[in-house]
């Protein structure tokens, strides 16, 4: 960061920037750190199942929790899920932007098209997603079994993480891809011709030249992306496995909503949350920390 | 080293044509600066030659082969960009063995090249800098190592330095001249300063509206230009133009070169001294003529000067005239 001198305005008074940032602080405060705080609290006791009293019980529902396999399963299953959804969904937005990049006539068009999915919410994607693979009715699973391939999500676990992979990067792809097009925009085309004339094939370009100077995107699109397919992929999933079958598309997300709100295990859920948030908070730290270092040139 | 030849040029965009059939023959290590305002179509040629723009019509070969349908990594050339479009993720070093890494070059065989071309261009002690920790100056060079390091048969520079400051430009459009003397290759070079144009060319091309107006070595366009635009570009300051019609003779206009006009006792204008500017070796005073025409003179800088508001007389040596007719064509 040297050479780097940077001139700031700096207004004076502590009142008016104070007032400010009030609003953003009220909200932060009321959506984050009261129910936050109130999920430690709450990872500290054990209700009973009608709410009418709590016994404390220390680290009590941690200790059960890291003894519980299928919570552990729930680690993996939210690993895999998590990589595949962030792999997928980049991949595929990557590719269209490297595409739409090439393009020169009807570019507009074809950027507009490929943002609507992104207006489409997790639940209505689920939806849509689930009947076209519906194991009765679904268009898709007509097709395959046109080719001979039995679809069966409802019953096989993989096809059923196949699935809501699937749906969870297809609504993503949209945001993505627009990350990656302004990207690959904003690389120098002088850059480019230069290593055209060095000799340069568009593979070898695109390896050496166009990939590395995107991974600042890259990298954060893999931070975003990691987050989204932790927590708001639940829609999803919610729609059309229900976390089934027997588990396997449990992410961590919806094992606290499942604990907690359909097993009433209040106490559990709490301290699901709670390890959730911390997962989450040490995945950001160590993102930026190790990762950021390289990508930068 | 090869020489280049470009036959009945042509460039459209859609129902445009930018490049009107241009027709140039450059020997092997020939140096060729094309020069015109911006707009011009100069850098578009450039790009055609360097394959970064198909050609619509006619013919561009270099060393004998045609290459109108090569890809830029066939041609067996090497640009520099005004921008320089150094890698901006890899070291000096990288930046320079790129071509070579990619064509397979065996590694001691990079470094030695990499080496001698830092060496010539006094980069040894940055190879292992990032571009952006480098200034305007050494990043050019940077350029020109990358170009050099391929052993190209045809340089292309893009107005390489019109980034840099005054002082710098002069310096390495010096450094330029020396390397392309010392290293013989055919070079190309685009810009739209007729300075750099003049000093640095064995033979220029003078370029207006997609058009090469006149091709010729530099004090042969300046002394002997063929249209009223060259006579115009080439020059600072730029040639007069009277209406000839004031004057007698032949044509629609007479050009005068600054330093070929003179205060004098009589003389076939007159007009008024509107303002003078010392330049210490040459004085420029402006002159405005009753009808409005704004002249140059260019005179000594021990001559008397006239004061501002005064009248004064010019004359000049009719061999010293250049007519041109109303299509803005020399008339001999």
């Amino acid at each position: 960061m040297k050479g780097h001198m940077e001139k700031r305005v700096i207004f004076k008074g502590k009142w008016l920037p104070l007032l400010l940032i009030l609003p953003q602080l009220a909200v932060t405060a009321v959506f984050f750190f009261y129910p936050a705080g109130e999920a430690i609290w709450q990872s500290l006791f054990i209700p009973d199942p009608f709410g009418l009293s709590m016994q404390y019980v220390g680290l009590g529902n941690f200790e059960y929790l890291l003894n519980d396999p299928y919570y552990r399963a729930s680690f993996v299953t939210t690993a895999v899920f998590s990589v595949l959804v962030t792999l997928v969904s980049m991949g595929v937005a990557l590719f269209l932007a490297v595409l739409a990049d090439r393009l020169i006539k009807g570019s507009g068009t074809y950027r507009t098209l490929l943002i609507w999915p992104y207006a489409v919410a997790p639940a209505v994607a689920g939806v849509l997603w689930m009947f076209m693979f519906n194991t009765r009715v679904g268009v898709i699973t007509w097709y395959l079994g046109q080719l001979g391939y039995d679809w069966n999500h409802v019953l096989n676990g993989t096809e059923a993480m196949g699935l809501v992979v699937i749906a969870s990067a297809w609504g993503r792809i949209s945001y993505n891809f627009l990350f990656f097009l302004a990207g690959l925009q904003s690389i120098p085309r002088s850059v480019i011709e230069a290593a055209a004339i060095d000799g340069a094939g568009f593979w070898t370009r695109f390896r050496t030249i166009v990939f590395p100077l995107l991974s600042p995107t890259t990298f954060f699109l893999m931070v975003v992306n990691i987050v989204y397919a932790f927590f708001e992929t639940f829609g999803v999933i919610h729609t059309i496995t229900a976390g089934g079958p027997q588990q396997s598309t449990t992410i961590l997300v919806y094992k606290v909503y499942a604990d907690g709100f359909v097993g009433q295990d209040l106490g559990s859920s709490a301290a699901q949350s709670v390890v959730l948030l911390v997962v989450v908070g040490l995945l950001t730290v160590a993102q930026f920390k190790f990762i950021e270092r390289k990508v930068h040139y | 080293m090869a020489p280049l030849t470009l036959s009945s040029v042509r460039k459209r965009f859609g129902d445009t044509q930018v490049i009107h059939s241009v027709d140039i023959d450059v020997a092997d290590g020939e140096f060729i600066v094309i020069v015109g305002p911006s707009g011009c179509g100069k850098s578009t040629l450039l790009r055609m030659v360097a394959g970064l723009e198909g050609v619509s019509d006619g013919e561009i070969s270099i060393g004998g082969k045609r290459v109108n349908d090569a890809e830029p990594m066939e041609r067996d050339i090497a640009m520099v960009f005004q921008n320089y479009a150094l890698y901006p993720h890899m070291t000096v070093f990288d930046n320079m063995a790129y071509g070579l890494k990619i064509a397979k070059t065996p590694k001691p065989e990079i470094e030695a090249r990499v080496a001698k071309a830092a060496r010539l261009l006094q980069l040894e002690p940055y190879l292992k800098r990032r571009p952006r920790e480098l200034s305007g100056g050494q990043r050019q060079r940077v350029a020109m190592g990358r170009a050099i390091v391929r052993r190209p048969s045809v340089f292309l520079f893009d107005e390489p330095l019109s980034n840099l400051d005054a002082k710098l430009r002069v310096q390495m459009r010096l450094e330029i001249k020396q390397l392309q003397r010392k290293l013989g290759v055919t070079s190309l070079y685009v810009t739209h300063d007729q300075v750099e144009a003049m000093t640095l060319a064995d033979r220029m091309i003078v370029m207006n509206a997609g058009r090469a107006e006149q091709i010729g070595a530099p004090l042969e366009v300046y002394a002997d230009p063929e249209t009223e635009f060259v006579a115009g570009f080439i020059g600072s300051p730029p040639t007069n133009f009277i209406d000839a019609a004031g004057l007698g003779g032949p044509g629609a206009r007479v050009g005068i070169r600054p330093e070929h006009m003179r205060m004098a006792d009589t003389g076939r204008l007159s007009g008024h001294a509107v303002s003078v500017e010392p330049l210490g070796a040459e004085t420029l005073v402006h002159v405005m003529l009753e009808d409005g025409t704004a002249l140059t003179l260019r005179q000594d800088g021990a001559a008397p000067l006239p004061g501002i508001g005064e009248a004064v007389t010019l004359d000049w040596d009719a061999a010293s005239e250049m007519r041109f007719d109303a299509e803005g064509r020399r008339m001999r």
